[in-house]
């Protein structure tokens, strides 16, 4: 019978045009803006005072042993992190990362930052700057990690086609390590929104299992990934980038100086200035004293630092149970960390984006030469 | 029409005690609360469950927290799988199209009497919550999940449009087991097909492997009424839970109307 | 009233009814015979536009199914059906709020009639579902009546009635037809039907095998029944004429003229109880007309 027939049809092609709406919209081609790619570096590079706020989600393949000291930091390379931030410059800005019921705030000001946990409603006010801390979520903002991973020197920088990305016409950028045999990283893949230079997507790749290891040709494995999804290139009202603990919520206050003070105190080291033929780089302005060094570049970073000798065997303990309780190597295809024994029997973990063999000789060197106590 | 269907609706004794059980149940886990003065771990538990204990203005929201994930489904499943399917059982759906009522006419009248009860259902649940949350727990200026205090209007306000948001998500609920009730003659069946769905869409929204067709699914935004109490509110899934359950609505409600206008009617 | 032309109803490849021309005129009091299965529901349903037709199609009034025809017929269909848990003058209000012309005005007065002319105007507040079987069909009539409908379909309407119900809905569908109410009656009762009908159609596995008014069933056979106590002078008498004897003394015999045999009877001393003539039964012609009930499996050579 035909009437039936023209209501299901009419349900049909309701369906149909509704499924088809998101496809339309994702085929909106995107226009190159033709600069060339030492300009758009120099663009993402300079791009840290760029004001915007957004939406991002950032995504990692990387899985990390079950350490408890860990568990934040495994969400954060294994799984998908979802980030509202507001963005006025490198000292200016708030990175709010969403969990389905709450959220874990990070707002940074001159003075320091806050971190705000909405789960238990504890604020930590921090006082100065850390060199060496795990990474948090403000880390893989897109536009934070790509101008991170654009810093490299060592590398050499192509264009890529446009691409469209929260809703406008990204530039591509490939960056290829000039040596890959000193970096995890097969190559970097930034999307830039071309008049700012603001990294509005990255894809950080490590060589894959096909192909020849580290060729042209393979196209390797992303290991991790961040975009925006939603930005808004105007810088936001200040109070945005601004926290104040609301009433009744618990405040605990550090003093980064304090920190590293305290890390001075338990590891007063002199560190080398060359590790595993990585220079030491130069510590920042704000941070003070430090048991803790920053070696290489970009790509090629490794971080070493001194550990209590209990949060040495703990985490060696149950990364290795079987183990000698001497050395433990956790290992992904993009950052590789090593806890071993200097030549005086002191803990210290050396991680970075570098292959293993890198931190084996960086703790060998350890061993050879042990640091020296720093003499006030 | 309409009026005959809300008025069926208020004189059905089910209506209340669904509607009863559903406020009962955050109810009885705030009495737990105030009693033990233990609040979930933080982390664990509903939303905003571990903030109510300082809070109880927040309880509302964690009211619908706690009956979102089943006991509102459910009890909006069986209302909607019952609106066609319970008068065929009944056998009064086939006095009612010779009375005769248009059957498009029908199926809209079971509609808003749907909405009305699931508006009704959020609407008990939270109001009920709102009091015996300040009762128990005391009320404050009401903290956004970012660690900002929101007005006493503000605040308000994205309660309201907390409970508008359950109301509609659920609406999806709705449509779908209204087009289920026009399949069958099992009022019970319709409902369960309907709760299936929504296990199903359950599952796969914690799966990881299933992230192709997640924004398709329908569960996949319910809880996106937790981004209304950030600061500022974060539109983004609440707009696309909106326009996901508009279509779910769309689809399923013109899925029920093509069935229901061509259909024998054989009960 | 209802006029249908060739209406078929198809269920995949089962056929349940087959090119049905239904007649039923003005007043009527329409007899709708079948034994069960034959599609005499399916047909009733088509009828009120709850089942669409594979083809053909369904007059109404004049008209093709609208609301507007819909409007002026009451119905019971497969028996009553109501909201258990309210009494049964709340389902009424309901119903008549439901459709159209149910002018609230005119509301509570009209489901007081409704419920007076079934009997049910003592019904206290308890809800439907305490009804007995045959309150419940009280109460399926009376919302059929509500509308006070120029047209009555009513599917095995004297179902869970008692005697003295059946009487009495007997009486009140006869008094309403004969205020000008079409009566369209759906049973497979002979009985019911012979005792109501005016007009009678049958139906055997999906097709109508006759259609016809209750007399012309009911034409004379040609012989007369005539019980007498003096039975053998009377078989003297009439000789050939007798087709046959009862042993209680009841003779058969052919004869054209009732009267003209009386007067020849008497004139012989030849005493008479009683004489009539032997109309053909319903039954027999609905027996002949469709065999098997269609819900009997035994095969073609049914031993019958």
């Amino acid at each position: 019978m035909a009437e039936p027939t023209w209501r299901w049809g009419a349900v049909a092609a309701g369906v149909a045009a509704l499924m088809a709406l998101p496809a339309l919209a994702g085929a909106l081609p995107a226009r190159d803006s033709g600069r060339s790619a030492e300009e758009l570096l120099a663009k993402v590079r300079a791009s840290g005072t760029v004001g915007w706020s957004g939406y991002g989600e950032s995504r990692g393949t990387l899985v990390l042993p079950d350490v408890r000291e860990l568990s934040d930091l495994g969400d954060l390379v294994g799984g998908t992190t979802r980030v509202r931030a507001w963005w006025r410059g490198p000292r200016e800005w708030r990175v709010n990362a969403l969990s389905l019921v709450g959220e874990t705030d990070t707002t940074r000001d001159r003075g320091g930052g806050w971190t705000w946990h909405s789960a238990d409603r504890r604020a930590l006010r921090l006082v100065g700057d850390l060199d060496v801390r795990l990474p948090a979520a403000a880390d893989l903002l897109a536009p934070t990690l790509g101008r991170r991973l654009a810093g490299t020197e060592d590398v050499t920088v192509r264009r890529l086609p446009a691409r469209r990305v929260a809703g406008m016409s990204a530039a591509g950028l490939r960056l290829v390590p000039r040596q890959p045999a000193l970096t995890t990283v097969h190559r970097v893949d930034l999307w830039v929104e071309p008049d700012s230079g603001l990294p509005l997507q990255v894809e950080v790749r490590v060589p894959g299992h096909g192909g020849a290891e580290g060729g042209e040709t393979d196209e390797g494995e992303i290991a991790l990934q961040a975009g925006l999804l939603e930005v808004d290139l105007a810088p936001p009202a200040q109070e945005r980038t601004r926290f104040s603990p609301p009433a009744r919520a618990q405040v605990t206050r550090v003093d980064a100086p304090d920190l590293a003070a305290a890390a001075d105190r338990f590891a007063p080291y002199v560190l080398p200035d060359e590790l595993a033929g990585l220079p030491r780089r130069p510590r920042s302005a704000l941070s003070v004293g430090g048991g803790v060094g920053t070696y290489g570049d970009g790509f090629t970073a490794v971080a070493l630092v001194p550990l209590p000798e209990d949060l040495a065997r703990s985490i060696i303990r149950r990364v290795d149970p079987g183990g000698n309780a001497e050395q433990a190597a956790v290992s992904t295809p993009l950052v590789s960390g090593l806890i071993g024994r200097d030549g005086r029997g002191r803990a210290f973990l050396a991680a970075g984006t570098v292959p293993p063999s890198t931190l084996s000789a960086a703790l060998a060197q350890l061993r050879v030469t042990p640091p020296a106590r720093r003499t006030r | 029409m309409i009026g005959v269907e809300l008025r069926k609706l208020v004189r059905r004794p089910r209506t209340w005690v669904s509607i009863a059980l559903l406020a009962a149940l955050p109810t009885l886990v705030a009495v737990f609360l105030a009693v033990s003065d233990v609040a979930p771990r933080p982390g664990t538990g509903p939303a905003f469950l571990s903030a109510v204990l300082d809070n109880g203005a927040l309880f509302p929201a964690a009211a619908l927290a706690i009956v979102l994930p089943l006991f509102l489904p459910v009890a909006v499943a069986v209302v909607a799988g019952d609106a066609i399917a319970g008068e065929a059982q009944d056998g009064t759906l086939r006095y009612l199209l010779i009375r005769p009522v248009g059957r498009t006419h029908l199926l809209v009248a079971k509609l808003i009497s749907v909405m009305a009860y699931t508006l009704l259902a959020v609407l008990v649940v939270s109001g009920v919550a709102y009091v015996v949350g300040t009762q128990l727990f005391g009320s404050g200026p009401l903290p956004s999940v970012s660690g900002t205090e929101l007005s006493t209007g503000a605040a308000t306000l994205r309660t309201v449009l907390a409970v508008l948001y359950v109301g509609w998500s659920m609406l999806g609920v709705a449509a779908v087991a209204l087009f289920l009730s026009t399949l069958t003659d099992s009022p019970l069946a319709a409902a369960l097909g309907a709760i299936a769905l929504l296990v199903t869409s359950g599952v796969l929204v914690a799966l990881e492997a299933a992230a192709v067709v997640q924004p398709y699914l329908p569960t996949r935004y319910w809880l996106a009424f937790v981004d209304l109490f950030r600061d500022p509110v974060l539109t983004r899934d609440l707009l696309r839970g909106t326009a996901l359950q508009a279509v779910y609505i769309a689809v399923f409600l013109g899925a029920a109307w093509a069935n229901f206008t061509t259909k024998d009617i054989t009960s | 009233m209802i006029r249908t032309t060739a209406l078929t109803k198809r269920y995949g490849k089962v056929t349940a009814v087959e090119d049905l021309d239904l007649h039923v005129a003005e007043g009527d009091r329409f007899g709708f015979l079948g034994p069960n299965g034959s599609g005499k529901t399916t047909t009733v349903r088509m009828l009120l536009g709850l089942v669409l037709p594979t083809s053909g199609r369904v007059g109404l009034f004049g008209s093709s199914i609208c609301r507007d025809s819909l409007a002026q017929i009451g119905s019971l269909v497969e028996g009553p059906a109501f909201i258990g848990h309210l009494s049964g003058r709340a389902n009424l209000r309901l119903s008549d709020a439901a459709g159209p012309r149910g002018s609230r005005s005119s509301r509570r007065r009209r489901i007081e009639d409704a419920l007076e002319q079934v009997g049910l105007s003592g019904v206290d507040r308890r809800p439907v579902k305490a009804y007995s079987l045959g309150m419940r069909q009280r109460l399926g009539l009376a919302s059929a009546l509500l509308r006070r409908p120029r047209l009555l379909v009513l599917d095995e309407p004297t179902n869970g009635l008692d005697p003295q119900g059946i009487r009495e809905v007997r009486d009140l569908l006869l008094k309403l037809n004969a205020e000008g109410t079409t009566l369209f009656l759906s049973s497979h009762l002979l009985s019911e039907v012979e005792a109501l009908c005016s007009r009678i159609a049958v139906l055997d596995r999906g097709r109508m095998v006759l259609q016809d008014d209750l007399s012309a069933f009911r034409r004379p056979t040609g012989l007369i029944e005539v019980r007498t106590p003096d039975l053998y002078q009377a078989e003297q008498l009439l000789g050939k004429r007798v087709e046959g004897t009862a042993p209680d003394g009841l003779l058969l015999v052919r004869h054209d003229d009732p009267a003209q045999l009386n007067v020849q009877l008497v004139r012989n001393d030849i005493r008479v109880v009683t004489l009539r003539p032997r109309l053909r039964s319903l039954e027999a012609a609905v027996l002949a007309a469709t065999g098997n009930g269609s819900d009997r499996l035994a095969g073609a050579k049914d031993p019958r």
